[in-house]
């Protein structure tokens, strides 16, 4: 054990180098947007799926600046204006085109060059680009304001072709200036940006393209399929960033829950429930209430060392002869799953000192509390005067 | 002028922000009956029937700048299946001491109560944006746990890139929910110098407590916690004898009833991952209760996850109780773990950990579980499965659900199955091993979209405990106007 807690810097400092030497291993495609490294895709709950049928391609048309086409990017305040292109004034510009008279054209032919996707030749439509707003707050028009370029939000845009997804922005670079690490940073609310509901002022979270849900690189929230059993971490360090999206009752449905929640406790866990405490009781305590929660049951039931009179009494401990020796060791490992059922009088018949306290004087403490007891003893000397007279030489020597 | 200004917009929100000033109100009603039994390693069986109502308010809305919400978190619970287990001979004993002798009296078992969870206002950005304050009975969750507060707690952010947070109030020792074992109250149980007589309960009472935080945020790859907290007990009390009653002792001054401090340092990276060391220290037991380290990579190549976590770990108990100065063992748990990601969405969460007790080094348990989630048509399969066990005792389960989400449709419906195998080492019982199975079937319809009935039955059966059933029915209903 000593070999190993002096071994364990390299073993951590391997595990680091490890770790850089394969993130390094990979990058940002040169054109994607920022944050793109982080999530390869956009959120189809933001940016519900699009139909784009066009054979435009943006390289092709880099020399011109993003505003000839998307006029309106400069004045829209709202996320869901669109910004698409109007062909008769931007297209037809260049191109030997004539939007305006479609419908005069001898053969569809020529609408094929940039539509792509089904052609009604007899009406001269073309398959209509399908864009349903996203599920976001947007203002283009103060973003263009504070001269923030096209290209930070939806990347090198010249360098792409056809119009894609890949284009939208990430929420990871986003935060690279809604931050809030500064009083001159931009707004890092949640709902700076999305969208939520009136009547809770939390996040709208569930959207026909699915639920929302915090991406892989925040905080320590992603939530994997283990989060439900993991997530203290996440809300002890900051339980405001969940209250964004949930409320007071969804954490009671788990922690004072009518029923068993499934996902933390799945199939028949009350036949190995025991294994668990003892492996592990300080978890079950982040949760459950021990003298009562367990309490109540064990001794209902019988699994107890002081159970309801009859069969039931005495079954929970290895016989007296081999557990008055052996509880210490149980004890000194798991006190807490020993507290969880026995009160103080029941370790003071041995453990007080002798004389009116009872006790058989065998000290439960530890080779170093002689030299650290008197700062307890000031604060708090409940404790000690349980096991202890108040002018015993044992405290005289902790004053 | 402008800090009157200021107080005058507090002022104001203060006055104003009653739920008939509210600009809109969230009601949840949510009603349970669960029919039950447990079976206990002898064939002893407790039933349940339980009857829950719990009813969430928020009426909420702001004045300009400022927010303001009250929150209202209130449940009633009762359990008719209380004392019906018994024979006809000790009817009614496990509430009434005075039946069978009291042998079959549970101290502490309430077969009904009525519990107001949460009630407290809340203004927000009434100073600076990102200021808070609530008032009332509101939850306490960080790095010291969870806990419950009847008092004030405030945020402020600072100029630097870092908040301060301090609260003030009452500290319940009861235990409501989300609290720990350490504000239990000591005494359920009777011992073997009281048998022949229940041991009164130690009813539990405030604590004064009084803490603080600051939180920074720091540059854009690190952050840092500290926080510490301060709770007396005001009452005096006395050290009786156990067995005659008699009053060894009186303590008449105020007393320290909790003194414990958190930190944590951590450092991160969107691209590459974290690094978070963090602990608890209890500076009245003098002990570190906890120290934890995370490292954790975040982008592997194809989005993939891996990293390991450190705690170590050695319970303190509330000041007041002889336990803190008992000789302990810390332990300490690593846990490797990764989230792996498959074509699909499909996402495998294999964990792997072991826990070794400090001193001699004899006892080891270890823990892996693993979990996936596969998209199937219009819904997700779930499959958890772990293992575990300690020194003499080792366990494998499998659980296997599949759940299909609801969007805008008028129903849902859950299905789980599950084997398990345990070996237990429960004295007096025959067989150590324990064979399980069973299922769930659980549906919800929607009549409308802001009410939800549900229906789940879950059969499971175990060489040990025989066969259980339990019947679980809900009713929601969100009040949205």
């Amino acid at each position: 054990m000593r070999a190993m807690g002096r071994s364990l810097p390299l073993w951590i400092a391997c595990l680091l180098g490890a770790v850089l030497a394969l993130t390094s291993a990979h990058g940002d495609p040169d054109a994607s947007p920022p944050g793109a490294r982080q999530s390869p895709t956009p959120s189809e709950e933001v940016f519900p799926p699009a139909s784009v049928p066009l054979n435009f391609q943006h390289d092709k048309h880099a020399a011109l600046s993003c505003a000839f086409c998307h006029s309106g990017a400069r004045t829209s305040d709202r996320a869901g204006d669109s910004l698409r292109a109007d062909p008769s004034t931007t297209c037809d510009t260049c191109h030997a085109s004539d939007h305006a008279g479609v419908r005069n054209l001898p053969s569809p032919e020529p609408c094929a060059t940039c539509h792509t996707g089904e052609i009604d030749s007899e009406m001269r439509r073309v398959a209509r680009v399908i864009k349903p707003p996203p599920n976001l707050h947007f203002s283009h028009k103060v973003h263009a304001d504070r001269n923030i370029a096209c290209g930070h939000c939806h990347g090198q845009v010249e360098k792409t072709g056809t119009p894609s997804r890949d284009l939208l922005p990430r929420m990871a670079g986003c935060v690279g200036c809604h931050h809030g690490r500064s009083a001159t940073s931009a707004p890092a609310s949640c709902d700076t940006c999305h969208i939520t509901t009136a009547s809770t002022g939390q996040l709208e979270t569930v959207f026909s393209t699915g639920r929302l849900l915090p991406p892989s690189w925040m905080a320590g929230a992603e939530h994997v399929p283990g989060f439900a059993m993991n997530h203290r971490q996440a809300a002890a360090e900051n339980s405001q960033l969940c209250a964004n999206c949930h409320d007071e009752p969804m954490c009671a449905s788990c922690h004072a829950g009518s029923a068993r929640p499934q996902r933390i406790h799945p199939g028949d866990f009350l036949s190995v429930h025991g294994q668990a405490a003892k492996l592990d009781s300080p978890r079950c305590v982040s949760c459950h209430q021990m003298q009562s929660f367990c309490g109540d049951c064990h001794r209902r039931l019988g699994v107890s060392e002081s159970g309801p009179s009859g069969e039931g009494r005495g079954r929970f401990h290895p016989p007296t002869t081999v557990w008055t020796t052996g509880h210490a060791r149980e004890a000194q490992r798991n006190l807490t799953a020993c507290v969880s059922c026995h009160t103080e009088s029941d370790c003071t018949g041995c453990h007080a000192s002798r004389g009116n306290r009872g006790g058989a004087g065998i000290s439960p403490h530890g080779p170093r509390f002689a030299g650290n007891c008197s700062a307890p003893l000031r604060k708090n000397p409940r404790a000690c005067l349980v096991c202890h007279d108040l002018r015993s030489p044992e405290l005289e020597r902790c004053r | 002028m402008a800090g009157r200004a200021r107080w005058w917009r507090i002022a104001c929100a203060c006055i104003f922000a009653s739920p008939a000033q509210a600009a809109s109100l969230h009601a949840t009603s949510e009603t349970t009956l669960q029919s039950s039994s447990a079976s206990g390693p002898w064939g002893q069986e407790i039933s349940r029937r339980r009857f829950t109502q719990s009813l969430f308010v928020v009426p909420r809305g702001d004045m300009g700048a400022v927010g303001f919400s009250v929150v209202g978190l209130a449940r009633f619970e009762t359990d008719f299946g209380v004392n019906s287990a018994l024979p006809d001979s000790a009817r009614g004993g496990e509430t009434n001491p005075d039946v069978a002798g009291g042998a079959f009296y549970v101290p502490g078992l309430q077969p009904s109560q009525f519990e107001l969870l949460w009630l407290y206002a809340r203004l927000t950005d009434f100073w600076v944006d990102g200021t808070e304050c609530r008032i009332g009975r509101q939850p306490l969750i960080d790095l010291l746990g969870y806990d419950a507060l009847d008092g004030t707690r405030w945020v402020l952010p600072l100029p630097v890139p870092a908040t301060l947070e301090g609260y003030v109030g009452l500290k319940p020792r009861d235990g409501r929910w989300l609290s720990l074992g350490r504000y239990e109250r000591q005494g359920l149980w009777w011992d073997r110098q009281a048998r022949g007589g229940h041991r009164d309960l130690v009813e539990p009472r405030p604590a004064w407590v009084a803490g603080g935080a600051i939180a920074a945020s720091g540059p854009s790859w690190l952050r840092a916690q500290v926080l510490f907290r301060h709770a007396a007990e005001l009452g005096g009390t006395t050290i009786d004898d156990p067995l005659t009653r008699e009053t060894l002792a009186t303590l008449s001054d105020s007393r320290v009833a909790e003194q414990r401090g958190a930190a944590l340092l951590g450092a991160r990276s969107a691209s590459v991952g974290s690094v978070t060391v963090d602990g608890v220290y209890d500076f009245f037991a003098q002990k570190a209760e906890r120290l934890r380290v995370l490292i954790e990579s975040r982008d592997l190549p194809g989005r993939h996850r891996a990293g390991v976590l450190a705690e170590r770990i050695e319970p303190t108990f509330a000041a007041d109780s002889i336990w803190n100065w008992f000789s302990q063992k810390s332990r300490t748990a690593t846990e490797l773990f990764a989230v792996i990601r498959l074509p699909r969405d499909t996402t495998v969460e294999p964990h792997a950990g072991m826990t070794l007790e400090d001193g001699d080094g004899t006892e080891v348990g270890w823990d892996s579980r693993l979990y996936t989630q596969t998209p199937i048509a219009g819904g997700r399969l779930d499959l958890q499965a772990w293992a575990r066990g300690i020194r003499e005792i080792s366990s494998w389960t499998i659980d296997v659900g599949a759940e299909r989400s609801l969007l805008g449709d008028t129903w849902d419906v859950a299905v789980r199955a599950h084997v398990m195998r345990a070996d237990d080492n429960l004295v007096g019982i025959a067989s150590s091993s324990k064979l399980s199975a069973g299922y769930l079937l659980a549906t919800g319809f929607y009549p409308v979209p802001t009410t939800r009935v549900g229906v789940a039955w879950e059969h499971d059966g175990s060489d040990v405990a025989g066969t259980r059933f339990q019947l679980l029915g809900t009713l929601r209903v969100d009040i949205d106007p």
